[in-house]
């Protein structure tokens, strides 16, 4: 895990699994690690629309990753 | 080897009613939706008679809640389950072996994939338990195949946190994430059975795990030669739609007899299987959309042609060959989740890790 | 019914909790090597490609290092060797 090795991380994934992305850090003692979620789909989608989602959360990644 | 000592199962009490008890476990999210034997203190107490452990031991850590597997909480869902306590052995056996970091159980638990483990059960054991390895083997029946299955099941929901919907995601689930377990029909194999390939006495009893689908059939009643046996089933494990295509893994061949017997029979060993399945058992890439093309041609390097064929495993070895079931020409297969599960064995043993000849030997006086 | 209760067991585990912090913030994002780490889930790469390429363009970002695991499973310590080596990291994806 890059968070316990001192680097700021966001994890990047759909609304869909939110629940069990936060579950999943709960149950490693990183309650709070940010998360950085798009509307679902990703998978099964052209790579354009993939494209278009990235700045659906530009500025939650930013402010995931900084101070 | 060191142990831990987790914490104590909790207790509480309740009105001695069979349905009031089904109701509150029920509620409260503690079952596989079948009802449930009520987990007292003196049925526990029967199935940790078959154990050498110690109740609070750590046998494992489960994902994805990180639960601990203590043999009481092991003991406690056997009985739900509706076990038998001398099953208790191959329960703990194979919870051990699902562990095992090769298998990846965090994976298996969360995926969207239908995937279960399957419990494969090799030596006397299988046979002092009555463990069913012949007619309707992965069906219904057989108090021993259902309820080991479902202990097993009960525990990745209950210690694990495998629950539909949170931290397990599977899209569609299949049955055989209610009880998947069956035994080897060893007298049947006209091979060596699984344990025995992979460096096992005969008469060392094991379990293995695998992550697998449900069976697929494979019928062939017209084929007389090993060959054609093997063609029609080259067929069937050679399609689209199963990860094993996607990415490689270690997909399970459960043979029937007399399939296995036509296939032995005309000269093949069981090696000569798993090669000649290597080789035929493969998909046209030429007849896959452009997007699922695209990422095996990117990401798992098959060759851009139309007349690729893409084959379902990296190596002969990784497709796993059994023997089970009863008379009549049919067969199956499991795909699996794919390369980034292995199977894994234990042998059922003592604390000290000998080789348990009989469970009977395990038990202790109350 | 026989008006009696009787002592029945829990069948769950509750989560094993590790201490754990999270690691420091950065100030800001100029000049920092943002590290990628895609799982090789559908478009988890294409996402995570774009999202740095904006904090490259808006936000100064340095260069991107990106590593592919298997779809579950750690990372290998090569990986997580050169991931290391950067500031920031998006991970991906959870889908």
């Amino acid at each position: 895990m890059l968070e316990q090795k001192g680097i700021p991380s966001v994890v990047m994934g759909t609304l869909e699994f939110e629940q069990l992305a936060k579950l999943e850090s709960k149950n490693r003692g990183l309650a709070d690690l940010p998360l950085a979620l798009i509307p679902h789909p990703l998978g099964g989608i052209p790579e354009d629309e993939a494209i278009k989602k990235a700045d659906l959360v530009i500025d939650v990644v930013v402010k995931a990753l900084t101070r | 080897m060191s142990v831990s000592a987790g914490p104590a199962a909790k207790t509480f009490r309740m009105e001695e009613s069979y349905a009031a008890i089904n109701q509150l476990y029920q509620e409260r999210g503690w079952t596989d939706g079948l009802p449930i034997v009520p987990p007292t203190e003196d049925a526990v107490a029967a199935v940790l008679r078959y154990t050498d452990r110690a109740p609070r031991e750590v046998v494992a850590v489960l994902p994805p809640r990180q639960g601990e597997a203590t043999v009481e909480r092991l003991a406690i869902n056997t009985v739900m389950a509706g076990a038998r306590p001398e099953y208790f052995p191959v329960i703990l056996t194979a919870i051990e072996a699902l562990a095992d970091p090769a298998f990846n159980l965090d994976s298996i638990q969360a995926t969207t994939h239908p995937v279960a483990p399957i419990l494969i059960v090799n030596g006397p054991i299988a046979r002092e338990l009555g463990i069913n390895s012949g007619y309707n083997a992965f069906g219904q029946g057989f108090q021993a195949n259902l309820t080991i299955g479902r202990a097993v099941r009960l525990i990745l929901m209950n210690v694990g946190g495998g629950l539909p919907g949170t931290g397990d995601r599977a899209t569609q689930g299949s049955p055989a994430k209610i009880a998947y377990c069956v035994a080897e029909n060893e007298e049947a194999n006209p091979w060596e059975p699984l344990h025995v390939e992979a460096g096992f006495p005969l008469e060392t009893s094991t379990v293995t795990v695998n992550g697998c689908e449900g069976p697929h059939n494979i019928q062939d009643h017209y084929s007389y030669t090993g060959l054609g046996v093997l063609k029609v089933i080259a067929g069937a494990m050679g399609q689209a739609g199963s990860n094993n295509l996607l990415g490689a893994g270690t997909p399970l061949l459960s043979l029937g007899p007399e399939h296995a017997a036509t296939i032995a029979r005309d000269g093949y060993s069981k090696r000569q299987v798993k090669e000649f399945l290597y080789e035929h058992a493969r998909y046209p890439l030429r007849l896959l959309g452009d997007e699922y093309r695209h990422y095996l041609v990117e990401r798992r390097k098959v060759a851009d042609a139309d007349d690729t064929m893409v084959p379902i495993v990296r190596t002969p070895d990784d497709i796993l060959v059994i023997v089970a079931g009863g008379a009549g020409k049919h067969s199956c297969w499991q795909p699996t989740f794919g390369d980034q599960t292995r199977p894994a064995r234990r042998v059922i043993s003592r604390r000290d890790g000998t080789p348990l000849a009989k469970v009977s030997d395990l038990r202790r006086s109350p | 019914m026989s008006g009696k209760d009787v002592t029945l067991y829990d069948p769950t585990a509750e989560p094993r909790i590790l201490a754990a912090g999270l690691a420091k913030r950065v100030d800001s994002l100029a000049g920092k090597k943002i590290a990628i780490l895609d799982n090789s889930k559908a478009n988890a790469g294409i996402l995570m490609l774009a999202v740095a390429k904006r904090l490259q363009e808006r936000y100064g970002a340095g260069e991107v290092v990106k590593r592919e695991k298997g779809i579950a499973g750690a990372p290998s310590p090569t990986i997580l060797d050169a991931l290391t080596k950067c500031d920031v990291a998006l991970v991906g994806s959870a889908d």
